[in-house]
């Protein structure tokens, strides 16, 4: 009997395992903008197991306590006179 | 922080592409609304973004499912697509292009290497049955278990603890096992690969492989004869193909001003 190939976005389990942590991936706990793009440091390194970035992701923006903060949670605007690259 | 709805970019990949001009890409549903898709070009490269209410995305299915489904739409249009993680919002279209510029040097290298080439994933997680009766080969274990039988969990504790750490031995060997039987003859058919940690007790492997997209049957093939082989001692789960994502690995890292 033949393996049947699932195509990809089919499983969610197989979008989590590589579209939270692999490719690009940026660095921030806050994952909207990114300060100083100018300083940003490229760095490749091996990347860590995904289920338990997982779980430090999902707890990082709330999804582990059932999404009662949908909301936007924007850190507060800062350094105003020079706004291109900050937050 | 006025009332108005700021927007930012969020982004989905880099392609390979030789015109400035904007391409017909579609468009992607974020959270109910439909937006453009649009590309900010560097040179050859370009990012593919949409313009998006500015906000943290949670990783619920929809955004995520948004996310995954426009890189594959991407990937239907272009063979050069390096995949970006999940959930990443830029101010605006200038701090794209800058992200864009300082990831040049790395696109160039990487332009050549995913050209026309795709990831499939293999995951094998080995049958209950067939985990029991390789366990049952085990003398050491047989003993052990006999001796846990009958006894309470609290005074068989320290035999229940012992019983789990032979039990842990014999997968780790089996996952040897099938790493030399079943990743190591893929792997000579792939461009690159790569094997993941296991997810769960019982997986035996957790690999992802770099192939050409016109080699993809030929796997597909290969995958096959290998399941033939197993399929009485492992479930095979196999999939693809998928943006390259597991042979990425750029970490941008943001520092505080």
């Amino acid at each position: 009997m033949a393996v049947q190939k699932s195509i990809d976005s089919s499983s969610l389990a197989e979008v989590i395992d590589r579209i939270l942590d692999k490719g690009i991936v940026i660095d921030a706990f806050v994952r909207v903008s990114v300060v100083g793009i100018e300083i940003l440091t490229v760095e490749a390194r091996v990347v860590i197991a995904s289920v338990d970035t997982w779980l430090r992701y999902a707890e990082a923006v709330g999804l582990l306590s059932d999404e009662a903060e949908e909301q936007d949670r924007l850190p507060a605007h800062q350094n105003e006179g020079n706004a291109r690259f900050s937050i | 922080m006025s009332e108005e709805q700021q927007t930012g970019i969020y982004i989905f990949c880099g392609i390979q592409t030789d015109t400035e001009a904007d391409e017909q890409l579609g468009h992607v549903e974020v959270e109910g609304e439909e937006k453009e898709l649009f590309t900010i070009h560097y040179k050859d490269a370009a990012i593919v973004a949409a313009e998006v209410p500015m906000k943290i995305y949670h990783p619920n299915k929809d955004n995520l499912m948004m996310h995954q489904s426009v890189i594959s739409l991407i990937m239907k249009k272009n063979s050069t697509v390096i995949p970006i993680s999940f959930g990443n919002v830029f101010h605006s279209k200038e701090d794209v292009k800058v992200l864009l510029e300082n990831l040049y040097p790395q696109f160039e290298k990487l332009f050549p290497e995913i050209k026309g080439k795709i990831e499939l994933g293999l995951k094998v997680v080995g049958k209950k049955e067939w985990l029991a009766s390789r366990i049952g080969e085990n003398a050491k274990a047989g003993e052990m278990a006999k001796a846990v039988q009958g006894k309470s969990e609290a005074a068989s504790y320290y035999e229940r603890i012992q019983l789990g750490g032979v039990a842990q031995q014999l997968v780790t060997s089996l996952q040897k096992e099938i790493q030399e039987e079943l990743f190591t003859p893929l792997k000579e058919e792939a461009h690159a690969s790569k094997i993941n940690d296991p997810l769960g007790e019982k997986m035996l492997l957790n690999a992802a492989f770099l192939i050409d997209r016109d080699k993809e049957e030929e796997f597909d093939r290969k995958v096959n004869e290998l399941h033939d082989k197993w399929e009485d001692k492992v479930e095979f789960s196999y999939s693809g193909p998928w943006p390259v994502y597991n042979f990425i690995n750029i970490r941008l890292k943001v520092e505080d001003a």
